[in-house]
């Protein structure tokens, strides 16, 4: 009943306990990380910053006015902290992964259903291999950009309240991604 | 093109499936996680100013000693000129204070 109001649009929240607070954890925990497991390819960092995500709306949740939708100001909050910890990652050179290590990262073990036959598995393997390290090689916002829109499915409008950019801006870093992406695809084909 | 929509979708689908691998920890637990950093970052700033001023007083004390060793140096020197100039003052009479009296008897004065 509580998940299903949440999921509606300008869910007032302010008066939320943290027992009801767990429920928005529990309905939006999957795509808050996920998000940031393909931004940072880190699943500890993915955690952190997905714990952290739901840590500041809890203690921020009187400042939610709901002019957006409840996901829209989560994800807001977890770009930021994508870009932060990216940003502190940058300046961390002693913890930094390994050159290429991107390209091993979570997803990249991933294997498809074993209903399809071994061909057309190692196909889909590195159908999403090549898409997983084409935006590895995307510059940070344009990657934000795709992966909101490619991953989580957002439109346009909603990706703009996200990551405060305007439409047009949304729709330049989609395309040149988009463009990026596919060329990356093709060139390994 | 649809093979490239196929490969989007695909990937996805991976995404989606890897994101569901780790189940969310839970309000309490994140709260609880929280405050744990912030008593091990209390705890790791208080050993911090322990350090620091455990390392502060041997220079300190140091300080302090070169300090006094000045200022006994000065007073030394000062006390040094002072016996001077008396025995410059001494050694510039003609004759010794206690005989000066003598000295009007003398013959020429």
């Amino acid at each position: 009943m509580l998940a299903a109001s949440m999921q509606e649009r300008a869910t007032p929240i302010v008066d939320l306990a943290a027992a009801d607070f767990d429920t928005v954890v529990r309905l939006y925990w999957p795509r808050i990380f996920r998000f940031a497991l393909a931004s940072l390819r880190d699943r500890d960092a993915a955690q952190t910053v997905a714990q952290d995500c739901f840590l500041k709306a809890y203690r921020g949740r009187d400042r939610f006015r709901g002019e957006a939708s409840l996901l829209t100001w989560l994800m807001q909050i977890a770009v930021n902290l994508v870009r932060d910890n990216a940003r502190n990652r940058r300046l961390q050179f002693w913890r930094r992964a390994p050159a290429g290590s991107a390209d091993g990262a979570p997803v990249r073990d991933w294997i498809p259903d074993a209903g399809i036959d071994p061909e057309r598995r190692i196909l889909v393997k590195e159908q999403v291999d090549a898409v997983w390290s084409a935006t590895a090689r995307l510059p940070a916002r344009q990657r934000t950009v795709f992966l909101l829109r490619y991953v989580e499915e957002m439109e346009l409008l909603e990706i703009a309240a996200v990551t405060g950019l305007t439409e047009g801006a949304v729709k330049v870093h989609l395309y040149r991604a988009l463009r990026s992406v596919r060329a990356y695809v093709g060139r390994l084909r | 093109m649809n093979d490239f929509r196929e490969a989007l979708s695909r990937f996805r689908d991976a995404v989606h499936q890897e994101g569901e691998q780790t189940a969310s920890p839970g309000l309490q637990a994140m709260l609880l996680r929280d405050c744990r950093l912030k008593r091990a970052r209390l705890r790791l700033a208080a050993a911090a100013v322990v350090a620091l001023t455990l390392a502060a007083i041997p220079a300190y004390e140091n300080a302090q000693r070169v300090n006094a060793q000045r200022q006994r140096e000065a007073e030394q020197a000062r006390a040094d000129a002072l016996l001077l100039k008396q025995v410059n003052t001494g050694l510039a009479r003609s004759v010794p204070r206690a005989m000066a009296p003598l000295m009007d008897w003398a013959p020429g004065n």
